[in-house]
């Protein structure tokens, strides 16, 4: 009993978190205006400051959950959603306004992880000694988000990236094959390959 | 044969499993995983999966102001001079712009980490979250003027001592360390200088900058000398209020140190121990070996010995800090005490509260209970209908 009340408030925690992406896409939760297109125009007529702090209301959120699903870590997370962010308003002018800006934008959150995760080292992937600590105030969600990641690091990191892309960031094949710098075919496989991975170490 | 292409088709549905979670592969195989019972299970097991994948993220919490924080690091970074190195030519700026992709991940590369700030959000946030039926403190963070940079480092005043014995228990040294007299109300602390207090003597310290550092009893805090704004923490607590400016405040500690933009914290040391929390702004805490954590408003930073620096939510940001207002006596009898829905506030420096400076925005009550272990967050959200820079008390 009490499980079905676990799972049925983690499928509303899920159902919730698309809820955040689908604002993200379309507008935010408190109705304001601003669109990915109100971003590129911004960046089109050099308001480049505009830009950043739009893509900070947008996307923010989003950037987060799925530098947290790379990193495992809310402050690793938080500086590189911060970092993303900088980088995205370093380079606006590089933006190509054809593309999808989400994936742009997560391409560039992606090889910050990526950056991190290679700076921590071999031996503390996928280790965090803060949570340990704070066993007792976990929470199902914390809890079972960190047994996704424990497992999500069997995961080849190129197909990891890719699944977190398309079912955590929510962005289609195309813009996963856009933001890993693949074409939407390899995106598709690596995604499959990711979720045939996963589907394996679920059943151990 | 029959039985090599329900194979063949198998192993193709696990090829093209996202497209089949999607419902976008061919119909075909849509087909055959509605036949093959072996193909539904593969594809409810992908389910699980796809939801595993979604949750991975999940327990990020979001940063309420990222958008300020993020733009107050972009200042900072544009405050930084250019050097001759970093200028480009039209030219240069043009061919790299032309290089797209690459481009744009070798600027990204060179993009520094930039620090955050707070506090320059345009209006109030203020949260309160309690732990275990207990309400915990509340920041108040608002917008916040540019301070001016005040030249060299620290020298400071005593402005207050408070002693449980009525008098003495402060020992003030210049820079050398060989001259230390007892410090009183209005005693110059030089740069350099250091200060003590006994076991039943707390004291607040007015820098020359304007920040208030509050001392706590058996505390020992060095200024240090030089031209930036610095201090070494050799033991015991403190709270300071440090004013912001361009350039960055730091307090040493015998192991680590905490670096400062601008914020109210509360520090404390022992041994190789040490915490800091945080009650506006941030502050970024480092330990011995460059790792380092950022501890932003409502949290609570941690060094211990062969750990990596970490953060949890502090859930006793009043008690950490409460000590340093309640040890002046006239502040007790100004300040009453709070409770659910209200929020006292005053002007930072000042001990009188502002009456009906703020006023409730919403309040969200969350209960969850998992197993033995049940959690209360209650968040209210304040608004300061004033037009000064208010701190919650």
């Amino acid at each position: 009993m009490a499980s079905d009340r676990s799972e049925k408030h983690l499928d509303a925690a899920i159902s919730t978190a698309a809820e955040l992406a689908r604002a993200d896409e379309g507008g935010s939760p408190r109705n304001e205006p601003a669109s990915d297109r109100d971003i590129v125009l911004a960046i089109q007529r050099g308001d480049r400051r505009g830009a950043l702090s739009l893509c900070a209301r947008r996307h923010g959120a989003a950037l987060g959950r799925l530098c947290m699903a790379l990193l495992g870590s809310q402050v690793e997370a938080d500086d590189a959603v911060q970092e993303t962010l900088l980088a995205a308003h370093a380079g606006f002018d590089d933006f190509r306004s054809d593309g999808s800006l989400r994936a742009w934008l997560y391409g560039i959150a992606r090889r910050r992880c990526a950056r991190v995760k290679e700076r921590r080292g071999a031996v503390e992937a996928g280790t965090d000694g803060a949570d340990e600590r704070t066993a007792d105030e976990l929470l199902d969600v914390r809890r079972r988000a960190e047994q996704a990641r424990e497992l999500l690091e069997r995961v080849r990191p190129t197909e990891r990236e890719a699944l977190l892309l398309r079912y955590g960031a929510e962005l289609s094949f195309r813009e996963v094959g856009e933001a890993v710098g693949v074409d939407e075919a390899t995106a598709r496989k690596r995604v499959s390959r990711a979720l045939a991975r996963l589907r394996e170490l679920v059943k151990e | 044969m029959a039985s090599t292409n329900q194979s063949e088709r198998c192993a193709e549905v696990l090829e093209h499993l996202g497209e089949v979670l999607d419902g976008t592969a061919s119909t075909e195989l849509q087909g055959h995983v509605a036949e093959c019972d072996r193909c539904r299970d593969v594809r409810h097991e992908a389910e699980e999966a796809r939801r595993l994948a979604a949750l991975a993220g999940l327990d990020h919490r979001p940063v309420a102001d990222l958008e300020a924080r993020v733009l107050a690091a972009l200042d900072a970074r544009d405050d930084a001079k250019p050097t001759p190195d970093t200028v480009k030519s039209p030219a240069t700026a043009k061919s790299e712009a032309k290089g797209g992709q690459k481009a744009a991940e070798e600027r990204e590369r060179k993009t520094a980490k930039a620090p955050a700030r707070s506090g320059t959000s345009p209006r109030v946030a203020v949260l309160v979250t309690g732990f275990a039926l207990a309400a915990a403190a509340a920041v108040v963070v608002l917008r916040q003027g540019p301070g001016t940079d005040a030249a060299g480092g620290w020298s400071g005043t005593i402005e207050r001592v408070a002693s449980a014995q009525g008098k003495g228990g402060v020992l003030v040294c210049d820079a050398s360390g060989k001259k230390c007299d007892a410090g009183a109300a209005g005693a110059l602390i030089e740069r350099g200088g250091r200060v003590k207090t006994d076991a039943s003597t707390r004291v607040a310290v007015k820098l020359s900058d304007g920040s208030v550092v509050t001392l706590d009893r058996s505390t020992e805090l060095l200024l240090l000398g030089g031209d930036a704004r610095g201090a070494r923490l050799s033991y015991g607590g403190l709270v300071a209020d440090v004013t912001h400016q361009k350039s960055q405040a730091r307090f040493e500690l015998p192991v680590g140190g905490v670096t400062v933009h601008g914020t109210k914290f509360a520090l404390r040391t022992q041994g190789k121990s040490a915490s800091v929390d945080v009650t506006r702004g941030s502050v970024t805490l480092a330990d011995g070996r460059e790792r380092s954590v950022r501890v932003s408003e409502g949290e609570s930073g941690r060094l211990e010995p062969d750990v990596e620096p970490f953060v949890e939510y502090s859930s006793a940001l009043a008690d950490s800090l409460g000590w340093s207002d309640e040890a002046f006596g006239e502040e007790r009898a100004t300040i009453a005490g709070r409770g659910l829905g209200e929020l006292k506030a005053r002007k930072p420096g000042q001990t009188e509260e502002r009456a009906n400076a703020v006023v409730l925005a919403s309040h969200d009550v969350r209960v969850r209970i998992s197993g033995v272990v049940a959690r209360t967050e209650i968040e209210e959200v304040f608004e300061n209908h004033s037009d000064d820079v208010l701190e919650g008390i």
